[in-house]
């Protein structure tokens, strides 16, 4: 996606329902050169501008690789937003912004509907403005969770 | 046609799988079925395992009736298409996914009448012959988290 604001976004999410919902929220990033960081599988191969990884999210030695590639990344992109909507893969993009300095959105994913995930937990207190899809979750989180609203709609 | 899609999880989806397939021998209705990363094939129904986002919902648009596992991806993607909907949550303990939420999602589905939530697959011929009405036009709660997004990017552009 091409400018109009002068800045880059770092969007962030897994393949499958997240990455469904990251695309969902394209409208919001309208103007701003966007780019993914995702795993690698047959949905992300279809992105044209993305940093694939290997899916292997339960492996501590790729979540520490993966830590380094997010900073890399973060080095040569100067993105100035991270956008997550999840799962883990998140967390050392989350953490490796943290370190540049860049500004954090986390959008909870629609799956968690009274229950936080484990992503959501991490998150609540790296991002800058923490969105969860069901009020009903609002409980289980604190006051820096914010209801506004849903992809999957609630008329 | 009923189109059914087990969504892009790692793990198989054998129960409705088959369900789908003694449907599609039973009564002879055209079936297709997006079977992801699963290794179960259907015998009676046409499959695939990917398609691109487009196609799959040019596909849903056509549908009589979208049978969906619960997953928020692809429920989100069939209720747009406002075609009967039925939501088959993967269970944990059938080893189709890690936790069991998917039931939350079906069932916060079946309580805002967009759909039914399949909770027993023996349940499924029965809502696939009589399914729930086509749920109505919906959009602003969306359109609501995307101008909050949009906000939050509007700010960060002017620092």
């Amino acid at each position: 996606m091409k400018t109009g604001l002068p800045f880059r976004i770092c969007l962030v999410c897994s393949h499958g329902g997240h990455l469904a919902e990251m695309l969902a929220l394209m409208p919001a990033f309208e103007g701003c050169e966007t780019f993914f960081f995702c795993y690698d599988a047959d949905t992300t191969r279809r992105l044209d501008r993305a940093y694939r990884v290997p899916n292997m999210p339960r492996n501590p030695i790729e979540f520490v690789r993966n830590l380094f590639r997010a900073a890399r990344i973060m080095r040569i992109e100067r993105p100035r937003l991270i956008v997550s909507t999840g799962a883990e893969i998140a967390i050392p993009v989350a953490l490796a912004g943290k370190a540049f300095g860049v500004r954090l959105i986390h959008v909870e994913c629609g799956a968690q509907v009274v229950t936080p995930s484990f992503t959501g937990r991490v998150l609540y207190w790296l991002a800058d403005a923490f969105f969860v899809q069901w009020p009903e979750l609002l409980r289980a989180y604190g006051p820096r969770a914010q209801y506004r609203g849903s992809l999957i709609d609630e008329s | 046609m009923i189109y059914a899609t087990v969504g892009t999880m790692f793990l198989d989806f054998p129960r409705l799988i088959h369900a789908l397939d003694a449907i599609a021998h039973e009564t002879g209705e055209d079936i297709v079925i997006q079977t992801g990363m699963g290794k179960t094939i259907p015998r009676y129904c046409r499959h695939f395992d990917f398609k691109s986002r487009e196609e799959v919902l040019a596909l849903q648009r056509e549908a009589r009736v979208i049978v969906c596992h619960a997953g928020i991806g692809a429920v989100t993607d069939a209720l747009e298409c406002r075609r009967p909907f039925l939501a088959v949550p993967r269970l944990k303990r059938f080893k189709e996914h890690l936790s069991d939420h998917q039931v939350e999602i079906a069932e916060a589905v079946q309580r805002r009448g967009w759909g039914r939530a399949i909770l027993d697959i023996a349940e499924l011929p029965a809502a696939c012959a009589s399914p729930p009405a086509v749920p109505a036009a919906y959009r602003p709660a969306r359109d609501r988290l995307i101008a909050a997004v949009r906000e939050f990017v509007e700010a960060a552009a002017r620092e």
